[in-house]
Parts: structure tokens; sequence; C-alpha cells
């Protein structure tokens, strides 16, 4: 039966999945980006529009998955610290922060990027909205956390 | 500041933490943690026993202080 354990094991299952498909896009991106817009767009493969085009990709893709990884990792360590019944802990709170902090940073450089392609705004808007969502998630952690420590030392 | 004074009151009942707790039925480790003043509440089950075996008023063994 369905039961939290394996919600758990689904969960870091899946976040293992999303590295494997990162990792992959780190060495397809670039080329998908040629193949989008020469196929997609029409545009010439070698000419200057598509060079300044890949060069902007590269240039907000890479950094972002910087962040991406460090996000996956801190999941990664949160579930596991989930899946060892260690909820309501300081570490906790540190990885949704870093979660967090890295979803405002990948919204700030898709913020600069949508300056000079416009659909880099649709990252944008998201990133910011879900690193303002686990910002509050982490709030409530912190308290809970506390209400934990007070509960643990009462006798 | 509150600050819960046990040794007092073991010393003149001449009982040992250990008897204490197994008596009052809590872990030696949370009665160091309330020996030690590491304790952030204390429940009126554990007060009550703690009064009953030690044979005393909870002023007894709970002290107050302005200083931090």
């Amino acid at each position: 039966m369905w039961n939290r354990k394996r919600s758990v094991t689904l969960s870091i299952v899946v976040c293992f999945m999303f590295v494997g498909i990162l990792t992959a896009a780190l060495f397809l991106g670039p080329w998908f980006v040629k193949f989008w817009f020469t196929v997609y767009r029409g545009w010439d493969a070698s000419g200057e529009a598509m060079h300044k085009m890949s060069t902007l990709f590269a240039a907000c893709f890479y950094p972002c998955a910087v962040f991406a990884y460090s996000t996956l990792y801190s999941l990664l360590r949160l579930l596991f610290n989930i899946k060892k019944n260690q909820i309501f802990i300081d570490i906790n709170v540190k990885y949704l922060r870093r979660v967090s902090w890295c979803c405002f940073a990948v919204a700030f450089i898709t913020f600069v990027g949508g300056i000079f392609y416009v659909p880099f705004f649709f990252v944008t808007i998201p990133a910011a909205f879900v690193g303002l969502l686990l910002r509050v998630v982490k709030n409530i952690m912190q308290n809970a956390v506390a209400l934990r420590e007070e509960n643990e030392l009462t006798i | 500041m509150i600050k819960i004074d046990l040794d007092v009151m073991l010393a003149m009942r001449k009982m040992t933490s250990l008897e204490l707790s197994e008596r009052i039925g809590i872990t030696q480790a949370n009665l160091s943690i309330l020996r030690t003043g590491k304790a952030k509440a204390i429940r009126f089950s554990t007060l009550d026993a703690i009064c009953k075996e030690l044979d005393c008023q909870p002023g007894d063994i709970i002290k107050y202080s302005k200083e931090d």
C-alpha cells in the first residue's frame, strides 16, 4: 500500500531523475537552442543572430544550472533527513533557505536575460514565486523547530 | 530567572537522583535536564510527583532570581 515512506522514496527518485535531466541538458542545451531557432524559427545556423542567441542562452543557462544542482542537492539531503525521521531540525531549515535563495538567484539571472530575450521572463516570475513560497515554508519550519525544542525540554 | 534546585532537597531526603527518577517515572536524562537548568518548562504532573516523593512544596525546589 501507499504510505509516507514510499512517498518520500518517490520524491528521492524524481530528484535523481531531475539530476539526470539537468546533466543531459548541460550537454544537449547548445544543440537544442540551435535546433529550435534553425528548424522552428528559420534562422541561419551560422548567422550573427544565432551566435548572439547561443551566447545569451549559455550565459543564462549555465549559471542557472549551478543553482539548480545546489537546489537538487539540498532537496535530496532534506528528503534523506525526512526518511530518517529527522524532520524538524535546524539543518533542514538551512536547506530550505538555500533552495529559496537559489530560486531567487535563477529569477535574477533570467530577469537580466529577459531584457535581451523576453521569453526568459516566463521563468523569472515562477522562480521568484516558488522562492517566496519556500521562504514562507522555511519560516514555518523554523517555528516548528523551536516548538519541538520547547516540547522536548518540557519535563 | 526561574531555577530548579533539586540538589538541596535530594540531600535533605538522602535520596539519589537515580532513585528520584525511578520513583517519579522519568528518565535520568530528563531529570538531568531539570537539574542542570536546561529545561524550558515543567509539567504540573512532574512537579506534583517530585513534591510528593521529596515531601516538599513547589517553592522549595523552584527559585526565582532577578539576574539572567
